[in-house]
């Protein structure tokens, strides 16, 4: 195999020229400098490089510029003296050649030298940075991450402009190549967790990583859980906050969303703006956001086991009013629930494929017309279209999408215990989801921490979980901080801060 | 790091007590089948504590004086085969009266079909769930019990309070009371502590907790948080309960706790009873409970048999767990439920006495196009059927509509004169109502200036039906008169005295009427 680079430059085109047959958008061109004495071999993949610098730069530089060449060591001298560019490196082997041209860089081979030079040269198609769309902030930063795996660490970087932070740079996938950031604050960061998190990265061999949701689903502890292991996020802002708690990023190529780890139940509850608004209205929502997790778990279930199996336990006005908005209606209660709910569920999924005006309108149209038409029917009771609607809003508020996803697939699991046993069944249900929460770890950490084991975290485990403290009370990081450095703020020794 | 050691810390071993205590003690503290002086009921709630605390004190010495002669340290040594043996008969039988505690718990306050075998099915396929996930798993979901319980309660017993500082039920711990009370029955006291010590002592061996409490030096600590907050919670139910109940009225019922959770009312009018959701609470406690049992079970058996069974995969785990889910929901489960609009409930129950013998019942159905403001369909019209029991009487109304007959809403029980006069007869129907349970305790009782029919036959006059009309009369111009003080549980307790008064009815033109208001006796 020709693994390494040969003097020869004919060998090292014959091999290049094989390796790219048939690969229509790579560049391979021979050229000849210094008055036409010395060989050049040119390799670059079409549209992935930066046209103006490597045509109008570096090779109009070799190409045009007077030359002078010694008889030896002529390609040292071009490295040396005649590249108009710092960002050059060298490589004597052919497989990392490859490489970097497939990344977007330029490579140039020169006759007589084992060696080649990769010319940064990247400059990728992709959108810019744009506003965030699933994590909307009204008063914070409205930037969010693009596909560029570059653009996204300088995004966090432009945040955290500390040597501390940082960055280890790994390729993921046999044959997607894809550069993975493991970003993390060196003084902040737990050791044993960043061990944990590479061996768990080095663990397995894969063809491709198209999206970082590949790299949570490898590398999570319990596949079968369908509560997120990791917190996925469109904002630098909260990357960075995350960083700065002692947490892990991990940043993919050709995928704007970054994942953020360890992450535990209450992370999921947090939003940007819980931060930038004044902590009353930010402690507000957030109760309430824990208030419609709840109902968008077990409304549905409250519901059938309360009207089905208990009725004793509801107001005479509430009882009355079930029993009279279920007349005429030919299903059973669980099954009305259900037929409602997973109606819902596809209105949503038709809603998100559709283009934006078109899905908003599908929203209308299902919702209010549909069930307008449903209940008039009498095919399904109004009180479970309120309920269904209930339920739909509440899942919205969460402001983590997967998180909100796990409730919802929770929440017929809940209907079908509720159904069997009433509120004996649910509450079983209940216990053996607790159960698995209780079990489930993210790294190592807890995933109800500080619910549960909150000695490992004596000290300000309660400033930044259900609610939130004032910012000027939140002394302490998280429990993800690595012990001795859990100090934040200081109003005295005030350059006793790191 | 949190390791995955099957160890626990001391706050966890503190939770698991408390929810241990609580899931033990709640509902069978106050359990007394004969009348107790409220004094001997709380004396006999301390000695429970005090003979747990003991125990646990006692255990802990030996098992450190063990420690430090033999030089062995138990949480790492594996145990004799005759102390697993010994270990797997105690739990075993623990685990099964565990079981029929928590099922006559289930069947006193939740009164629907599920038969035995449903609630212990359910609860089963959560402990094993939870039982295989091991000490460390149990140690975080007490924590979360803790709390999910703890609240609930804390705020009972705020509003429990209030309602008897409302009510005056308070003198029942006054010391004058207990005096005309008899003082304290030893014997009860007694029977009432060492019944309930028996409970906790079938929970959390010390053994368990001694050895898996991550550092030995919080051993001693789990008991002031787990005395201070459950030994109080336990203390607070059984004052509670005595003011509200009365001592006559705790004799009368098998689980006296869960009856006060029907009575306390909360703001907001949500929920108009709280005993199922919490029961629903305590079921959580008992899964801590009962689920420790469950794990100390396989210990001791694995313990016997010598074997790690590492084995355990997760498919077969979920097959179990979906095999018992199926199987109940196939044999028993879906039975019980009950169509909102299958119900018949019954708005106004009038009872009369049968000049025949027996009884003759008179049933008020609600009008619910009148009462909802919907097109619902036209209400049914009033039932009388004579028979010689209540009971009877719902059965043969059952057998006679396409309805099932359900008293859970029912807001009113009207007795007729002929009825009220006669004691025995009375004191009978009230035993039955009182059996009922899904008859609210806080059901209003009146009487007619005649006969019950009368007044339930002005169903089709009265906007909606005849029982709501009178509730909302009583509830909106009698209260500071005492008339909705008249509930059912006044009756059953044996607590209406010379002072309790409740309203008698007339039909004026066609309109239900308070003429008076009697002594109940």
């Amino acid at each position: 195999m020709h693994n390494k680079i040969e003097t020869e430059l004919e060998t090292n085109i014959r091999y290049i020229e094989s390796r790219f047959e048939g690969c229509a958008d790579a560049v391979m061109r021979r050229i000849l400098v210094g008055d036409e004495k010395l060989g050049m071999y040119v390799v670059y993949m079409d549209s992935m490089y930066d046209r103006d610098f490597i045509d109008g730069v570096v090779l109009k530089s070799l190409l045009f510029d007077r030359i002078q060449l010694p008889d030896q060591n002529a390609g040292q001298v071009i490295f040396n003296k005649y590249l108009a560019t710092a960002d050059v490196k060298e490589t004597n082997r052919m497989e990392m050649l490859i490489d970097e041209v497939l990344k977007g860089n330029t490579a140039i081979l020169i006759d007589g030298m084992a060696k080649a030079m990769i010319v940064s040269s990247k400059n990728l198609p992709g959108r810019g940075v744009s506003e965030a769309e699933t994590e909307v902030s009204v008063r914070g930063s409205k930037e969010s991450f693009t596909e560029s795996f570059r653009v996204n660490t300088v995004l966090i970087r432009r945040r955290i402009r500390d040597t501390r932070l940082k960055s280890r740079q790994m390729t993921i996938g046999v044959r997607s190549k894809t550069d993975v950031a493991l970003m993390y604050m060196e003084d902040l960061v737990r050791p044993e967790m960043l061990k944990q998190v590479i061996r768990k990265l080095e663990s397995f061999k894969i063809d491709a990583i198209l999206d970082s949701s590949y790299l949570e689903s490898l590398t999570e502890e319990k596949w079968y859980s369908p509560f997120p292991q990791y917190q996925s996020t469109e904002r630098p802002d909260k990357a960075a906050s995350a960083l700065l708690e002692g947490r892990i990023v991990l940043v993919v190529d050709n995928s704007p969303m970054v994942l953020l780890l360890p992450t535990v139940f209450a992370c999921f509850f947090q939003a940007s703006d819980d931060y930038y608004d004044r902590w009353d209205a930010a402690n507000f929502v957030r109760i309430l956001r824990y208030a419609a997790a709840f109902f968008a778990v077990l409304l549905p279930g409250m519901y059938i086991a309360l009207a089905g199996f208990h009725p004793e336990a509801l107001p005479l006005s509430f009882a009355l009013s079930f029993a009279a908005s279920r007349e005429g209606v030919p299903f059973t209660l669980p099954v009305e629930v259900v037929v409602m709910e997973l109606a819902f569920e596809l209105l949503r999924e038709a809603g998100i494929r559709l283009p934006g005006p078109m899905g908003s309108t599908l929203g209308i149209v299902g919702g209010l017309i549909i069930g307008q038409a449903a209940v008039d029917a009498h095919i399904v009771s109004p009180v479970v279209v309120i309920l269904v609607a209930l339920t739909a809003l509440s899942a919205f508020t969460i402001p983590n999408d997967l998180f909100a996803s796990a409730f919802r697939m929770i929440k017929f699991y809940f209907i079908a215990a509720a159904s069997i046993g009433g509120f004996v069944g649910l509450t079983a249900a209940v216990l053996t989801v607790l159960t698995h929460l209780s079990g489930l770890k993210s790294f190592g950490i807890p995933y109800m921490l500080p619910f549960v084991s909150a000695e490992m975290a004596p000290k300000g485990k309660w400033q930044d979980n259900i609610w939130r403290m004032p910012l000027g009370k939140m002394y302490e990081r998280p429990y993800f901080t690595r012990k001795g450095h859990r100090r934040r703020l200081r109003k005295e020794k005030k350059n006793d801060i790191r | 790091m949190i390791s995955d050691n099957q160890m626990i810390s001391g706050r966890q071993a503190s939770w698991i007590f408390m929810l241990d205590m609580l899931a033990a003690g709640l509902f069978s503290l106050t359990a007394a089948k004969e009348q107790a002086s409220s004094l001997t009921m709380l004396v006999g709630s301390l000695l429970t504590i005090g003979l747990v605390l003991i125990y646990y004190k006692a255990s802990f010495c030996m098992f450190d004086q063990y420690e430090k002669k033999t030089g062995i340290r138990l949480s790492e040594e594996k145990l004799p085969g005759i102390l697993c043996l010994l270990w797997l008969i105690f739990y075993l039988a623990g685990l099964i009266w565990a079981l029929r505690f928590y099922c006559a718990v289930i069947a006193d306050r939740i009164p629907v079909a599920y038969g035995r075998v449903l609630p212990i099915i359910f609860l089963m396929a959560a402990l094993i769930y939870g039982a295989e996930k091991g000490m460390e798993v149990r140690g975080r979901m007490s924590e979360l019990m803790g709390w999910l319980i703890c609240l609930p309660l804390i705020l009972l017993f705020i509003f429990g309070l209030q309602q008897v500082i409302q009510s005056g039920c308070w003198q029942y711990l006054m010391v004058e009371s207990v005096k005309q009370e008899g003082g304290i029955n030893l014997l009860l006291m007694l029977k009432n502590g060492l019944a309930g010590a028996a409970f906790f002592l079938l929970s959390d061996q010390p053994l368990l907790l001694w050895r898996c409490i991550q550092r030995q030096n919080r051993r001693k600590g789990i008991y002031p948080v787990a005395f201070a907050g459950a030994g109080l919670m336990l203390l607070f139910s059984t004052g509670l309960t005595v003011c509200l109940l009365s001592p006559e009225g705790i004799a009368g019922e098998r689980y006296p706790f869960g009856v006060v959770l029907q009575l306390v009312r909360f703001p907001g009018n949500f929920i108009s009873r709280y005993d199922i959701f919490f029961v629903m609470l305590w079921m959580m406690s008992f899964f801590v409970f009962a689920g420790g049992m469950l794990i100390h079970l396989t210990v001791a058996a694995k313990g016997l048999i010598r074997t790690d069974n590492k084995d355990a995969k997760m498919d077969r785990k979920l097959a179990l767990l979906f095999g018992i889910l199926i199987t109940a929901g196939l044999l028993c489960g879906c039975y019980a439920e009950r169509e909102p609009q299958n119900r018949n409930y019954i708005m106004c129950m009038g009872i009369d006495s049968d000049p025949k013998g027996g009884l003759k019942i008179s049933y008020g159905f609600p009008d619910l196009s009148a009462l909802t403001g919907t097109d619902a369909g036209e209400a049914e019209p009033m039932r009388v059927i004579a028979a010689a029991s209540v009971s009877e009487a719902s059965e043969l109304l059952n057998a006679s509509s396409d309805k099932t007959t359900d008293y859970s809403q029912m807001p009113v029980i009207l007795m007729g004169k002929d009825l009220f006069e006669d004691q025995e007869k009375r004191s009978q129907v009230m035993n039955e109502l009182a059996d009922e349970k899904t008859i609210r305790r806080t059901a209003l009782i009146a009487r007619a200036e005649h006969t019950a029919e009368d007044i339930l036959q002005l169903d089709d006059d009265v906007h909606g039906s005849v029982g709501v009309f009178i509730y909302e009369l009583c509830q909106n111009n009698y209260e500071n008169k005492g008339c909705t003080m008249s509930i059912l549980e006044n009756f059953i307790g044996g607590r209406a005295g010379d002072e309790t008064v409740i309203p008698v009815f007339e039909n004026n033109s066609g309109i239900p009427e308070i003429i008076e208001l009697i002594s109940y006796k």
